[in-house]
């Protein structure tokens, strides 16, 4: 056996070394193609979501027989949305197209904006109009130029325990939120239960119900400069709304974690706010045993003729301007956005009902749902859809929605005594400090 | 001709160097071994640091659009009320850390360290099963532990006759609730640190009190307690250090609310950081938490640790 002196050894080791190094390094590296044929990455959170975007792109493929591949990559919630920011700022490294969840969005656009605006090739298509922008394009709007697209129409309707509502004597349908406020008092006295309860802070659900609500009424977080208005008539009659439900004791604070669900099951709570996600996915998911006990309507107007309906949440789809390959990114993701079939595996998937009008008329989205007592919920969606109110999003999302929950909606419910106007004004100024702080 | 003259110069140049390495080797080689620990540093470590501290005297978003503000981030610390209240949870949990947790690691490792205790290996090797947990397992534990309605906790409490107490959503109680889940936690732990400075006393102490007529408090007050001053200086700047860092468990369950009762400074760091993309303000909440931990830790060194330095 040949013996290996210290020169050997030195020279093997520093080998070693260089290789290791060089291997590890490779990590840091952006990915690139070595190949004739290019790969894009497409950075996303949620493996259920990726999965009508996996058979858009088979259907992409089939059809336009692209001389490129798309790579799916999913990371958690906030190392993706973390890791995005940051490749964008070293410029490499990161993806070609990525899903942004709603309220990440205006982290990438503080000074120069990170994503591709869609607009112009979303023109040249002609299919912007036949899109329910609310949805699709306000909440990854700014300042005219569309950075992202969504496929999410997320209307928001009022989910009721029908076998509930219906012992208790509840009239349906509710028309207004007066009405609701009578009909909950009723049934607070004659069962000690509630009808509906208020999300107060962010482990409860966040601006949740004030959100529908106030988005509903014509108001909303920003202006159309971006700046907040929280201290605008919607969002105070909301949050006194709300704090006079739980004043008056016929409603009360959202229980936290799996008691909330507890108290879905047990009828000790009978209504659910939001869009699909809401009212049909976490609710068939949490407590799959009320099946058939739910019934849909429009959210109560506020006035005669206002709006029955609002948006809430969602995930758009950017392309990065540090892609190598935006025309063909851009292609892909209004590719999938706008072809009706595309869309219906969403629908097949995750019960999403999509924001591109001739998909949503697909007579497969109106079928009988048996969760909801068999009741046509695409029906209803096609019908209050158009009533979903413009809305404003901001670079400076993240202060303005913290300030609201902090200074506005949380203490406004926790103290009752506290007036929902003056903590919303203090929510406003807070807000309009940091903003002024920052900029 | 050339060629083979360039080949000569070649040849000769890489016997010098051959030569040179030969001669230089030993002083070299070394540092050439140290050397992937200090590149890593320097790239990840080092240059954070100093960039960090370069970014606190800037404003704008990002790393890019920057625009120099001078002392205007540090300024603006005193004026952010927010970021006072950061500093008084942190210290709240931090004080619990110090006064409760420090405390009762110290009497179970007495208890443990007791002749009438057995099987002293198994509870040395169960207190320590919380340090390994991932923090973020023991957030979501502690959820349902704390939980209003069916948590564990509120469970015990009410066989005393106490009401259910909203630990999560209730502000006067969160950081109580997380001084709890911090006891739970690092107890073990720190009642190892204890234990390994109990073993480190000359039992001959003891025994010499003993005979002159002490009892066992007066054994603890004037043999014990001395004798663990530099354990004390350790267990107290490692407990203030770690309970100013702390992040995963308001940040999972609470998000710094109800309305920043829960708001650490490690939490706002990365909300200023990550969620307001305001690096350069967030630099310089982590400078003067960087002061405050260096002020603490001086103070704790001249109180516990003069001695312990002499020796």
């Amino acid at each position: 056996m040949a013996s290996i002196n210290r020169r050997t050894f030195l020279k093997a080791t520093g080998g070693l070394a260089t290789a290791s190094g060089a291997w590890w390094l490779s990590g840091c590296a952006p990915a690139f193609n070595t190949g004739a044929k290019k790969t894009l990455q497409f950075w996303a959170f949620s493996d259920t979501r990726i999965f009508w975007q996996q058979k858009a792109w088979e259907l992409y493929k089939k059809l336009k027989k692209p001389d490129f591949d798309i790579n799916w990559v999913i990371f958690p919630y906030n190392q993706m949305h973390d890791k995005v920011l940051i490749t964008s700022q070293a410029g490499s490294g990161g993806p070609d197209i990525v899903d942004i969840e709603i309220s990440q969005f205006s982290r990438f656009i503080k000074g120069d904006v990170v994503f591709v605006d869609l607009g112009p090739k979303l023109q040249e298509m002609g299919v912007l109009d036949n899109f329910y922008r609310p949805s699709a394009t306000d909440p990854w709007t700014w300042k005219g130029k569309i950075y992202g697209i969504g496929n999410e129409l997320n209307t928001c309707l009022m989910s009721y325990r029908w076998d509930i509502w219906k012992k208790a004597g509840v009239k349906t349908p509710i028309e207004t939120w007066d009405e609701f406020a009578e009909e909950a008092k009723r049934f607070h006295q004659d069962t000690g239960n509630h009808l509906i309860e208020q999300m107060y802070d962010a482990v409860t659900g966040g601006q949740g119900y004030w959100w529908v609500m106030t988005l509903q009424g014509g108001g909303g977080l920003f202006d159309a400069n971006g700046l907040p208005v929280l201290n605008k008539a919607p969002s105070i009659r909301t949050l006194t709304y709300q704090q006079n439900a739980l004043k008056d004791g016929w409603s009360m604070r959202r229980p936290i974690g799996p008691a909330y669900n507890t108290a879905l099951s047990e009828g000790k709570i009978a209504t659910v706010l939001g869009p699909s996600w809401n009212f049909s996915g976490f609710t068939q998911e949490n407590i799959p045993e009320t099946k058939g006990k739910w019934h849909l309507q429009p959210l109560p107007r506020w006035t005669a003729g206002g709006s029955r309906t609002a948006t809430w949440g969602g995930t758009g789809v950017s392309v990065l301007k540090t892609s190598e390959s935006v025309a063909e990114a851009q292609d892909f993701v209004l590719f999938e956005h706008s072809t009706p079939e595309a869309l219906l595996y969403d629908f097949a998937e995750r019960q999403v009902w999509p924001t591109y009008k001739p998909a949503l008329d697909d007579p497969r989205l109106s079928q009988p749902l048996p969760f909801f007592d068999n009741q046509k919920v695409g029906d209803l969606i096609k019908e209050v859809s158009p009533e979903i109110n413009k809305w404003y999003n901001s670079p400076y999302y993240p202060e303005t929605n913290g300030s609201c929950l902090r200074l506005g909606i949380t203490p406004a419910l926790l103290d009752l005594k506290m007036s929902p106007e003056a903590a919303l004004n203090n929510a406003q100024n807070d807000a309009l400090d940091t903003i002024s702080f920052e900029s | 001709m050339a060629t083979a003259q360039a080949r000569l110069t070649e040849g000769g140049s890489r016997f010098e160097f051959n030569h040179w390495w030969r001669h230089n080797q030993r002083k070299f080689a070394p540092y050439i071994f140290i050397a992937p620990f200090f590149i890593i540093f320097l790239v990840f470590g080092l240059y954070p640091i100093v960039y960090s501290f370069v970014l606190s005297f800037y404003k704008g978003f990002g790393f890019e659009q920057k625009t120099f503000f001078g002392l205007g981030n540090y300024i603006h610390l005193f004026r952010d009320a927010r970021y006072i209240k950061a500093v008084l949870n942190t210290t709240e949990y931090a004080a619990g850390s110090l006064f409760i947790l420090s405390p009762l690691a110290l009497l179970v490792a007495l208890a443990i360290n007791s002749v009438y205790v057995r099987w002293k290996g198994l509870y040395k090797i169960g207190l320590f099963f919380p340090v390994i947990t991932s923090a973020v397992i023991i957030a979501i534990i502690f959820g349902r532990v704390l939980d209003q309605q069916y948590g564990l906790l509120n469970l015990l409490l009410s066989w005393f006759g106490i009401a259910p107490v909203a630990w999560l959503s209730n502000a006067p109680v969160v950081m109580p609730a997380y001084i709890i889940m911090g006891i739970w936690t690092w107890l073990g732990i720190n009642s190892l640190y204890w234990l390994a400075g109990l073993n480190g006393i000359n039992k001959e102490y003891y025994e010499a009190a003993s005979i002159d007529g002490a009892n066992a408090w007066s054994s603890f007050i004037h043999i014990t307690l001395p004798m663990l001053r530099p354990v004390i200086l350790f267990v107290v700047i490692q407990a203030i250090i770690g309970s100013y860092n702390l992040f995963e468990a308001p940040f999972l369950l609470t998000q710094g609310g109800p309305s920043d009762a829960s708001m650490t400074l490690t939490l706002y760091i990365y909300t200023q950081g990550f969620q307001n993309f305001n690096v350069g303000y967030a630099s310089a909440i982590a400078y003067s938490m960087t002061v405050l931990l260096l002020v603490l830790s001086v103070l704790n060194i001249r109180l516990f640790g003069w001695k312990a330095a002499g020796e």
